[in-house]
């Protein structure tokens, strides 16, 4: 429970708020480089404000200034992209990437007037397929190579834009208790009453949870039923990745789920995977492929029928902004009062002027996360299950990822009753 | 009384380390409850003690088998 005073400090991510100013020290993934195929430019909401993203006609490199142009205010969205800057629609001041004036046509030649006025301009790079953007203060820091977003397999993203602050779905991250109850008992219910089977791997009990601070994030660690401390979910474990991201993996899935706070009650929400079973043959792909997923049917009530759709239902359910004020943890709960103290220890960081924790300085190739391997040891099962009962089953590639696993195994055991 | 109001009016103020003022140095005291005590999972963000306060009306022992 906290006091209606600390909750919005950990929940308003505007300019100038203690949350806002920590969240802009760090890259996010706003955008598909498939959006710019067709046009060059698109206007994006982040931590409350409205952007203009574009990319150069030649050089293909990508810029991201304040949607209102400073002038009379009309969206630089709708203005002509140069290779050295974007030029507002409507009167044609041109604003170079990092927000300088380089002409204003019909004023006369006036360096002192352009000079004093200046647009807000963040860095824009692509990587993973997606568009990353950097609104902070320079000097900007390197945008993370999460080994998600670069290794070698099959790329599969499924997003959707939810009603909710993005701190109540992090919140989720370090709640292990929840995926024997929502994803298992709930689930199996759900099963009964509607006719199907639900997944049995969810439905194991937490024989003991443990969470690390470590220097991405906090480390999640469990027990289930029938395991013991020497499997990977506890002795690898893995990492809700500070300060919007859960890496989870397993049967040769790797995936960054990824919470980008648009602003205050909106968070944009994709399940970014990486497929590359063991002894599969790896197809080239030349971008991942991105699809949107559905979490409300057509009466408006809440799709639970898969694993991300009862979680999207726990999410939005507690309303725009969770009202922690009304609340009532139990012991259950100390990961998430964990992460809040961590909230709350990076905000005081950036206040005095310090890096908070994940920021990476370092020019570097690739970041390896910790992440289990064999999760709730279910082996080969496991990645039919997550395909189907999860998100993916909205994938226009879904059958290709289901034989991609199927193939791999089957190659596995030939090579091993081949030995 | 309503949990909300017993919590404003029960979470720590102090830190118990160094004595800040939690508010004041950017703290925070998360409660939870376990069993019929209430804990205050507390931070200072001036001397950054971490641990858990807790408020309980009576002391029980939960006796080992023996």
């Amino acid at each position: 429970m906290l006091t209606v005073e600390q909750n919005e400090e950990l929940t308003r991510v505007g300019p100038g708020t203690p949350m806002g100013e920590l969240l802009r020290r760090y890259w996010y993934p706003i955008a598909f480089e498939e959006d710019f195929d067709a046009v060059p430019t698109k206007t994006v909401r982040l931590l409350g404000e409205n952007w203009t993203l574009f990319k150069t006609p030649k050089g293909g490199r990508y810029g991201i200034v304040a949607e209102a142009c400073p002038h009379r205010r009309a969206s630089l969205t709708y203005g002509v992209v140069h290779e050295d800057g974007i030029r507002c629609g409507y009167h044609g001041w041109k604003w170079n990437f990092e927000g300088n004036c380089l002409e204003q046509p019909a004023e006369a030649d006036n360096q002192n007037f352009r000079d004093r006025v200046k647009q807000k301009a963040g860095k824009a790079q692509p990587m993973g397929g997606m568009i990353w953007v950097y609104v902070g203060p320079d000097p900007a820091p390197e945008l993370p190579r999460f080994d998600v977003f670069v290794m070698d397999g099959v790329k599969d993203c499924g997003y959707t834009t939810l009603p909710c602050n993005w701190l109540q779905i992090m919140e989720n991250s370090v709640d292990p208790h929840h995926v024997e109850w929502l994803h298992g008992q709930y689930f199996q219910f759900l099963g009964e009453t509607e006719g199907f089977d639900a997944p049995k791997a969810f439905q194991k009990k937490h024989m003991k949870t443990g969470f690390d601070e470590m220097e991405w994030g906090i480390l999640k660690r469990r027990v289930l039923e029938g395991g013991t401390e020497e499997g990977d979910d506890w002795k690898i474990g893995h990492p809700l990745v500070f300060p919007y991201f859960m890496r989870v993996g397993g049967a040769g899935i790797d995936q960054m789920q990824i919470r980008v706070p648009i602003d205050d009650t909106t968070t944009w929400k994709l399940f970014y995977s990486n497929h590359a079973p063991e002894g599969a043959d790896l197809p080239t792909q030349d971008r991942p492929v991105f699809y949107e997923y559905l979490w409300r049917d057509e009466e408006g009530r809440f799709i639970t029928d898969y694993i991300e759709g009862q979680d999207v239902m726990a999410w939005v359910s507690q309303g725009p902004i969770t009202d922690r004020s009304q609340e009532h943890l139990g012991r259950s709960d100390a990961g998430v009062a964990m992460l809040r103290k961590m909230f709350k220890e990076n905000m005081k960081k950036v206040a005095n002027g310090e890096d908070p924790i994940c920021t990476v300085r370092e020019p570097h190739d690739r970041i390896d996360l910790p992440c289990e391997k064999d999760k709730f040891g279910a082996e080969r099962e496991f990645a039919e299950a997550w395909i189907t009962g999860g998100s993916m089953r909205y994938s226009p590639i879904k059958q290709e990822l289901l034989d991609l696993h199927s193939n791999a195994w089957a190659s596995k055991e030939k090579a091993g009753a081949g030995a | 009384m309503p949990d909300a109001e017993a919590h404003l009016l029960d979470r720590p103020r102090y830190c118990p380390m160094c004595a800040a003022d939690l508010d004041e140095h950017g703290g925070i005291a998360t409660e939870y409850w376990m069993g019929d005590s209430r804990v205050f999972m507390t931070w200072c963000g001036d001397c950054g003690w971490f641990g858990e306060v807790v408020r309980f009306d009576m002391v029980t022992i939960q006796e080992e088998e023996h």
